[in-house]
């Protein structure tokens, strides 16, 4: 080798790999922004390593969350709801073919969806959305009596793609006892596809196996997470 | 079974100590939790566990076929398995039993005998009868005990459980499913005693059983492979029930990492199993946990099961596949292997249902296939009645309704099945699943939605009696209907009254049963014998009927005592009978019937009274067992092909002189418009027809009917002009049918292109469906069929007259269109 060579192999190539390697040096590992607070039962804030808590707060969105338990509360992680919205004023019996929606007005003077279609074991019936949405706000988990379902992009707020695999599509390290299945949103009426197209219309649920949309049966057992803006708590 | 004393000829107690036994028998047996179990042959064999309470010792079975407990023998422990650390259960195996009898037993020790318990052992003939099949016990135990409730009132034969009979698999958790399991005991007073009829159970390793592959002979003494030992060989096996049905349980879990030996085990004893003694029984079930494709996105496919068993279920013609694991309840079509899937098979294949709710929360039902009929989040067993040509296939949802079975009612009837049991209803099937065999034994969905499935079947088991050396073709009922005189113009296809047929009912007065069989499958067939009727008779009568060949042809979705002619229909009687009992009844016919069918024209059987007004009420191919017609006959080894007989209404059908004809008319054109949604065409829409003021999401909704009414031009003299509507979705509201006052096509009309209110022309009746089913409307004082025949028939309009409440009927894309039902005088 020559001297010219040599001299090429000792400082010229460890110059470009050193430039190559400054060049295409990855993004340090981001930490999980810390965006969510703990918020205790009775609505107080907590620091992150912090517990037990009820509830969290995105600071991006201003929403407050419910978390889930495996206390056999109301709130157990466990329990599955059909889609069901009773009317805020007068009653009107349900239809008596669940899943079928009611022909009427543009207005909410019926009851919609599918009741006491879930599991949950604090009711005498079995479980639909508007029973854990009733005693929630009774209870005024975390000082809030506004809790309600979210809407599709607000529970989409809270899908992170970044999960294990295997593991639910959510910062389970504040939302545990989250399970791989879907959440009811708020939406419905929406038109039912395939082998649901008989029962017309259902509502949206996100999934939080893959962080998807989808339309299923009000009268389906779909998980819950229930959700309040303006709190006193996340604001 | 370890006979200490006496055997299976009874012979009085011998022995001092059983003596002493007896003389403190009503004292009670320290012992609980008991159980019963089938892991081999449910004809002669059965396994007694139980644990004690207390302190027992020496515990043993007394046991004998009357209530006469002289009699009895005894039968000591044959293996005793400790659960968990604490779950002590002594297993009593008992042999040589008679098939088809009560046996009685009490379980012994040293404190005397305790509560009086009953079983059944399954018949050795071809007797039918009921099991029930389910999974996921594991939580809820709220719904488990309303299950087990339920259990106890239907009064089965046996048990199918899937697995995951806990959650934790613990001594504590087992303890409490034993506990909840009593409550399947039904209760019996026999011979002025209490007993407890108890179920026998054959048990299926769950995932959440994974900690102990030995749960299921720990906890149930099942020893499938009968080697007298207690390990994970015991998770897989196969019970003869009956000459009907042959029950494989297999252990999904051997998919495990770690128990691929086992696995292969298990395959290759399914494959010979199949091979060797599948044929042995006319319908043959699987029970496994994991689903090959559960239908919750949350669980991942296991296609290794698919892998594993799913060409050897079609190939060895397993009927019904019960899955277990993901909470819901599904039904698919017949299905075959394709690929590394299912796709629906055109003529026979395997059913497979599920998935396990008993007890354990429901789940999202959000991942149909393209083989699947339905699925639901519910809490459910199946309840599978086994006859020899059908399966009738239910789902019970657990709730208090259910009226309770006696042990009278299940002695009388071996298919009987409670009142105001929650039935799911599936899209497409109903309340009842049907299936039969075609002739590689391959199951068949009878009446479902498999539109190219052949409603007929063959029988593996030859169960003529006349020995012609040919095979039996069993064919199912393609049509059946009943028909009554005092509501001529009313069809009753479907009804949940099932089939009748009465001299003079108080409410229907005299009624006939239609029946068709479809005759494809014997087309080609000739030397017919042992031609034979069976129905199943539900309330039975001590008056006659007579079996008539059908004079003319009906259809079983527009048959009406008025249109087939009444009792005119009724041709050359070939068999009479006296149903004085319930259950299943056969009758012998001619064998030139199914010639002159295959000659002449198949129009099928009438079942009509030969006098008096004790009336017989059947079940049909929608309520419960299907009319079949077995015929031996000669095929020549020639193929059958798949081919449905039901036909179509729309082309219209006449009868009658040449004077006077009836004729149906089924809609040409049908399709509804709204106003939300102007330009939309919704023809052949899933929601069929709609009419509503104010519908949520279409608006105001008008339906549009037209009717084809070209050959009736020298029609006169209109005695009837009668619309029939099928009413699915009810309401208090008024509705108005007016005539058309533009022209339009159902493939093109949208709100818009019709003109809104604008195509209401004159209103030319009204009606009120408060009420689902068929609905009638008297068109005929309007003279719109005369006004169409005139050269204007642009239909008519269904529209609200006030209130926002919509009713919603089938199209003819989504079930029984609109009908027009003329009689007049025509020319020729």
């Amino acid at each position: 080798m020559k001297i010219w060579q040599r001299a090429f192999m000792l400082t010229v190539v460890p110059a470009a790999t050193a430039l190559a390697a400054l060049l295409h040096q990855p993004d340090f590992p981001q930490p999980t922004p810390h965006h969510f607070t703990k918020i205790d039962y009775n609505g107080n804030p907590l620091p992150h390593w912090s517990g037990p808590w009820a509830c969290v707060c995105d600071q991006r969105t201003g929403l407050l969350w419910e978390v889930k338990t495996d206390s056999e509360t109301i709130h157990d992680g466990l329990w599955t709801y059909s889609w069901y919205q009773e009317n805020d004023g007068e009653f009107v019996a349900a239809s008596s073919n669940p899943g079928t929606p009611t022909n009427g007005l543009g207005r909410d003077t019926f009851n919609i969806g599918t009741p006491n279609n879930g599991d949950c074991y604090f009711e005498d019936e079995r479980c639909d959305t508007a029973d854990l949405i009733r005693r929630t706000r009774k209870e005024q988990l975390c000082g809030e009596q506004n809790w309600r379902l979210p809407t599709t992009g607000e529970l989409h707020s809270l899908v992170f793609t970044d999960a294990k695999a295997g593991q639910p599509k959510i910062d389970t390290a504040y939302f545990p006892k989250t399970k791989r299945g879907d959440y009811w949103t708020s939406e419905q009426g929406e038109s039912l596809q395939k082998v649901y197209k008989h029962l017309r219309r259902g509502a949206l649920a996100v999934s939080f196996v893959d962080g998807q949309s989808i339309t299923i049966p009000h009268r389906n057992a779909a998980f819950v997470r229930l959700v309040t803006e303006n709190s006193k708590s996340c604001h | 079974m370890k006979q200490f004393l006496g055997s299976n000829h009874f012979r009085l107690a011998g022995s001092a100590s059983l003596l002493m036994a007896l003389c403190a028998a009503d004292a009670g047996a320290a012992t609980k939790h008991h159980r019963l179990v089938w892991d081999t042959d449910g004809r002669n064999s059965a396994v007694i566990g139980f644990s004690p309470d207390g302190s027992s010792s020496n515990p043993y079975v007394s046991y004998g076929y009357s209530t006469n407990e002289g009699s009895w023998s005894s039968a000591g422990v044959d293996a005793s398995y400790t659960f968990d650390g604490s779950i002590n259960s002594s297993f009593v195996r008992l042999e040589n039993l008679s098939a088809d009898s009560d046996v009685f037993f009490r379980v012994c020790d040293q404190d005397g005998c305790g509560d009086r318990f009953w079983f059944k052992t399954a018949p050795a003939d071809n007797s039918p009868f009921v099991v029930i099949a389910g999974g996921d016990t594991r939580t809820g135990h709220t719904n488990r005990r309303q299950g087990n409730q339920l259990l106890a009132k239907i009064r089965p034969l046996a048990v199918m459980h899937g697995g995951d009979f806990t959650d934790a698999n613990s001594a504590s958790q087992m303890a409490a499913y034993l506990d909840d399991w009593e409550l399947t005991y039904s209760n019996d007073q026999i011979d002025g005693l209490s007993y407890k009829r108890i179920y026998p159970l054959i048990p299926t390793h769950g995932n959440h059983e994974d900690d102990n592959y030995s749960t299921l002979c720990q906890v149930f003494g099942a020893d499938f492979n009968n080697d007298g030992n207690c390990n994970p060989s015991d998770t897989y096996g196969a019970v003869q029930v009956s000459p009907l049905l042959r029950v494989y349980t297999l252990n999904s879990q051997f998919k495990n990492s770690g128990w691929s030996s086992y696995a292969t085990a298990m395959n290759n004893w399914l494959q010979s199993d199949l091979a060797s003694y599948g044929g042995s029984a006319q319908w043959r079930f699987a029970q496994y946990h994991k689903p090959m494709f559960p239908h919750y996105t949350g669980k991942s496919e296991n296609t290794i099961l698919h892998t594993w068993w799913a060409q050897d279920f079609y190939d060895y013609g397993m009927n019904l596949v019960v899955e277990s694991d993901t909470h819901m309840t599904k039904l698919t079509q017949a299905v075959e292997p394709s690929g590394n899937g299912f796709t629906t098979a055109s003529n026979g294949g395997t059913v497979y249902v599920g998935e396990g709710s008993w007890g354990a929360p429901a789940r999202s039902a959000n991942d149909p296939k393209s083989w699947t009929i339905d699925l639901a989040s519910i809490q459910q067993f199946k309840v599978i009645q086994v006859s020899p040509s059908t399966l009738t296939v239910r789902t019970a949802q657990f709730n208090t309704s259910a009226a309770t079975l006696t042990r009278a009612d299940r002695a009388a009837d071996p298919l009987a099945l409670p009142a105001n049991v929650n039935w799911w209803s599936a899209n497409q099937v109903g309340e009842a699943m049907t299936l039969t065999r075609n002739g590689s034994n391959r199951s068949v969905i009878s009446g479902g939605s498999s539109s190219s499935s052949s409603s007929s079947s063959s029988s593996s088991g030859g169960s003529s009696s006349g020995g012609s050396g040919n095979p039996t073709i069993a064919l199912a009922a393609s049509d059946d209907v009943f028909v009554t005189a005092n509501q001529t113009g009313t069809n009753y296809d479907g009804s949940n009254e099932g089939l009748l047929a009465d001299g003079a009912d108080t409410s229907y007065g005299q009624m006939m049963t239609l029946l068709k069989f479809d005759l494809d499958d014997v087309a080609s067939c000739g030397n017919f014998s042992n031609v034979t009727l069976e129905v199943n008779v539900t309330n039975y009568s001590n008056s006659s009927y007579g079996v008539f060949l059908a004079g003319s042809n009906w259809q079983e979705e527009s048959a009406t005592w008025g249109n087939i002619g009444g009792s005119g229909i009724q041709g050359s009687q070939l068999a009479s009978f006296t149903p004085s009992s319930t259950g299943l009844r056969q009758i012998s016919l001619p064998s030139s019937a199914v010639d002159s069918w295959l000659s002449n024209g198949n129009s099928g059987l009438v079942i009509a009274s030969l006098g008096g007004s004790d009336g017989v009420d059947m079940s049909s191919k929608e309520t419960g067992s299907t009319p079949v017609l077995y015929v031996d006959a000669d095929c020549g080894g020639s193929s059958s092909s798949s081919s449905s007989s039901s036909s179509s209404s729309g082309a219209g059908s006449s009868s009658g002189s040449s004077s006077s004809q009836q004729m149906i008319q089924a809609a040409s054109d049908d399709v509804f418009v709204g106003s939300g949604q102007s330009g939309s065409n919704f023809d052949g829409d899933s929601d069929g027809l709609l009419a509503d003021g104010s519908d949520r999401q279409y608006g105001e909704l008008y339906t549009l009917v037209k009717f084809d009414i070209s050959g009736t031009e020298n029609c006169s003299n209109f005695s009837e002009a009668t619309l029939e509507l099928n009413v699915t979705n009810r309401s208090g509201n008024t509705f108005g049918f007016y005539q058309a006052s533009a022209n339009w096509q159902e493939g093109s009309a949208t709100w818009n292109s019709v003109g809104g209110s604008a195509i209401l022309g004159n209103q030319l009746a009204t009606f009120v469906p408060n009420g689902t089913g068929t609905y009638q409307v008297d068109l005929l004082p309007s003279g719109i069929v005369e006004t169409w025949l005139s050269g204007s028939n642009t239909g008519l309009v269904i529209a609200a007259n006030s209130g926002s409440n919509g009713v919603d009927m089938t199209s003819k894309e989504t079930g029984q269109g609109p009908l027009l039902r003329l009689e007049a005088s025509c020319g020729n």
